[in-house]
């Protein structure tokens, strides 16, 4: 049974993301780019693109405001439905903390949703460079992304930069998008594919509604001699998953394997054994693999770490700062690696418990009441209404 | 004068109350002096910052004291929080001497065991409420002296709290030199306050809706049928919509009062309401409805929370006079209507009764707590003496 794919990338950083992994899409997939901005939709190499939101914004994109956003996607949502048909799965990309990415998703995201697809969202947050403001509005837009989206990877720009060379802002940029294309490309492979482990539609379906639909991204890539053992180590010691915390925490995963003709059964138990070691008894994976060309000597891993919405974890707050060189300059609210939790960088939903948040938690059949009703019922609430 | 005054304290999480009050011959209790400040270092019911909570204790017993011209030396104490916990123990005995029926000392023997309860350690029998006698499977007798029968069972409700988390409380009082000699409640209080005799029989729910607790009390066939606490309160309604709209506790708190409300309206007027800029808050406009909308989920949860819990007590088709609501919650506009809704039976804001003097006292559901705790107060007025058990474990607190 072949799956119908779109993949979507919204806004700037979206768009470049979709951009850097669309070479490693398969052809089953349907590539669009989306943006307000027509210069930096000109300049996007994705084959398909729509400008949204023309008679708001002129074409000059949003300005980084996210209100802007969400009624230039809100404008086109026809077009916008258009381009999912009847697609089982979409996956959006975006770049949370400006206009229209951050703006737009959750209206995109449910338009996927009310034709019937699966959806998964793929979201950064800035750097820590990027300002102070922008993380807040980031963390305020992945409440609103959350309840639109099946499922939610989140990936916090800062945890790309020790991957990355650190030097020119273009490079940094290009290099985290590579990865981000990467790691989509990747996701998609394994379920639009066949390999000779496969991992199918079910098994991401199972894993996303697993917990409840949140989790981290890993990448890692490793050539040469060893490449199954090195590929395997920098995934577990690497910052995408905590030093490998996030997999010890969660509730699911999912490893992709990609590696050329000589990938061996050998290196896939080598890097299964490495992980069993890691992940907790009763953690739920699924695994899949596939070959692809230009892969000789070579593995690349990505790792998707489940991850609980709504854990209380009061005695976190002790842990020590593991990268005091960055906390000081830019210190940003979602930059909480100590955290149990560092995917829901809500400065409110962090644990969304706001000012009860260093007291026990009222948790009555199972439910931690202190935290807002609508936010655990999931109603969307308006959070100021435009006056404009 | 017929009794000395009974002072009574609430320390509650939004407001912290003292009541003085006088039994009059006729049986209603004239208020002669009141203290009530708004609260600080209380949490949820619990005290979390004990110099705070001091402050606030030893500002409003001074103002009682003047406004009574009564020196305070002890104090009844008002508490609640999620912790206490109540359930039903029956007591069963052997009649061995059936011939004149059912004794008086067979009836004090079902009582004490009925009373006789193990907890664990870290917890303490605050109240046993006498319910029901049952005689060899016949239940619901009230008065079974002289009654023949083999076997007799009485009920009794045990009201019990975490010791650690009362005595934080009382240590705020002890250090004011000033004596707890019993603790009552809340709930219970507030349903002395405002139950008519005839409410009590035909069965009716207080919910008592404070700042970091909702405390409730049901009454059937005019006993106490189920009581209990919920950690939940008017606090998290602030809080949800300082969450829901990104503003500042002191402007949710505001946008509560002014505008919330319990029930959605329709087309609420005016639409929107605007925050004015202020210190580093950008300021906003808000759509009524949202805020409606956040208020509406967290009252219905709350309610229905309660309700679930009197379902499974199996209160809930015993009560007929309906629900009764105290509490500064009780002031939230729609909140009746939504109980209404909820509980599928009528539902009033509850005035304290059977009292008189300072007209604030008397007036709001927000002072039938206290006003009912010094109600409670004169009628255990012949334990005050100390010889109940409670009273000889805070008197116990403090000697070593």
């Amino acid at each position: 049974m072949s799956v119908n794919i779109t993949v979507l990338g919204l806004g700037g950083a979206g768009s470049a993301i979709v951009a850097a992994g669309e070479a490693g899409l398969p052809d089953c997939a349907n590539v669009a780019a989306l943006d307000t901005d027509a210069n930096s939709l000109e300049a996007c190499s994705v084959a398909v693109k729509l400008q949204v939101g023309v008679s708001r914004t002129r074409g000059l994109g949003c300005g980084g405001e996210s209100g802007v956003g969400r009624l230039a996607a809100e404008d086109d949502l026809d077009p916008i439905r258009e381009l999912f048909g009847d697609k089982q799965l979409v996956l959006l990309a975006c770049g949370l903390g400006g206009g229209t990415g951050t703006g737009g998703a959750p209206a995109v995201l449910r338009a996927a949703r009310e034709s019937g697809a699966l959806t998964v969202a793929m979201v950064t947050l800035p750097f820590g460079f990027e300002g102070e403001q922008r993380a807040e509005v980031a963390n305020q837009a992945l409440r609103g992304i959350r309840e639109a989206v099946d499922a939610l990877i989140v990936v916090p720009n800062e945890r790309l930069l020790a991957s990355i060379d650190e030097g020119k802002l273009a490079a940094v940029f290009e290099q985290a998008n590579a990865i981000l294309g990467a790691g989509l490309s990747t996701i998609v492979n394994l379920i639009a594919r066949p390999g000779y482990i496969n991992l199918d539609f079910a098994d991401l379906q199972a894993m996303l509604t697993q917990g409840d639909g949140t989790c981290a991204l890993g990448y890692s890539e490793a050539e040469g001699k060893g490449y199954a053992g090195k590929a395997v180590e920098a995934l577990l010691s690497g910052p995408m998953l905590e030093e490998g915390r996030l997999i010890e925490n969660a509730e699911a995963l999912l490893i992709g394997i990609v590696g050329g003709e000589d990938l061996a059964i050998s290196d896939v138990g080598e890097i299964m054994s490495a992980l069993g070691k890691k992940h907790k008894a009763g953690c739920r994976l699924s695994m899949g693999t596939y070959i692809a060309s230009g892969m000789k000597r070579k593995v690349m891993l990505i790792a998707l770490a489940a991850e609980t919405w709504s854990m209380p974890q009061p005695e976190e707050k002790v842990a020590t700062p593991k990268r005091p060189t960055r906390r000081r300059g830019g210190r940003r609210k979602n930059e909480i690696p100590e955290d149990r939790q560092p995917l829901l960088g809500l400065e409110l939903g962090l644990d969304g418990r706001g000012r009860f948040k260093n007291m026990d938690p009222t948790v009555v059949d199972g439910e931690d009441l202190d935290i807002p009703t609508f936010v655990r019922l999931g109603v969307n609430i308006e959070k100021q209404t435009k006056s404009r | 004068m017929a009794a000395d005054p009974i002072v009574g304290i609430e320390i509650g999480t939004s407001k912290v109350l003292a009541m003085v009050g006088e039994l009059r011959e006729d049986g209603i209790v004239t208020v002669t002096g009141l203290g009530e400040r708004s609260a600080s270092g209380i949490q949820k019911g619990q005290v979390t910052d004990a110099s705070n909570a001091l402050q606030c204790v030893r500002a409003v017993l001074e103002m009682a004291e003047a406004r009574s011209n009564v020196s305070i030396r002890e104090v009844l104490l008002a508490v609640s929080g999620a912790h206490i916990k109540g359930f039903v123990n029956r007591g069963t005995i052997s009649v061995y001497d059936t011939d004149d029926g059912i004794s008086d000392e067979d009836v004090e023997e079902a009582k004490e065991v009925a009373r006789n309860v193990s907890l664990p350690e870290d917890r303490l029998v605050l109240h046993s409420i006498s319910q029901h006698f049952s005689i060899d499977g016949q239940h619901r007798v009230m008065r079974p002296e002289g009654m023949a029968g083999g076997q007799l069972s009485h009920d009794m409700l045990i009201l019990h709290g975490v010791r650690n988390r009362l005595n934080d409380a009382i240590m705020v009082v002890d250090k004011l030199q000033v004596d707890v000699h019993d603790m009552a409640c809340s709930g219970l209080c507030s349903a002395l306050a405002v139950l008519t005799p005839e409410q009590k029989r035909s069965g009716a729910i207080v919910l008592d809706i404070g700042g970091g607790t909702t405390d409730y009390v049901a009454y059937a066939e005019g006993v106490v049928a189920a009581a209990g606490a919920l950690g939940v309160g008017g606090d998290h309604i602030t809080n949800d919509i300082g969450i829901a709209f990104s503003v500042p506790t002191t402007q949710a708190e505001g946008l509560k009062l002014a505008d919330g409300s319990a029930v959605v309206e329709k087309s609420p007027d005016p639409a929107t309401v605007s925050l004015a800029a202020e210190g580093g808050f950008p300021g906003r406009t808000i759509n009524i409805k949202s805020l409606h909308t956040v208020v509406h989920l967290r009252c219905e949860e709350i309610l229905k929370k309660v309700k679930d819990r009197l379902k499974e007590e199996d209160v809930l088709h015993h009560v007929g006079a309906g629900i009764v609501l105290t509490g500064g919650g009780a002031h939230l506009k729609g909140m009746t209507d939504l109980a209404e809704k909820v509980f599928g039976l009528p539902c009033t804001i509850g005035k304290p009764l059977n009292v008189s003097g300072l007209a604030t006292a008397t007036a709001g559901p927000e002072y039938a707590t206290v006003t009912g705790l010094v109600q409670y107060g004169f009628r255990s007025g012949k334990a005050a003496g100390g010889s109940t058990p409670l009273g000889k474990w805070l008197r116990g607190l403090f000697k070593s």
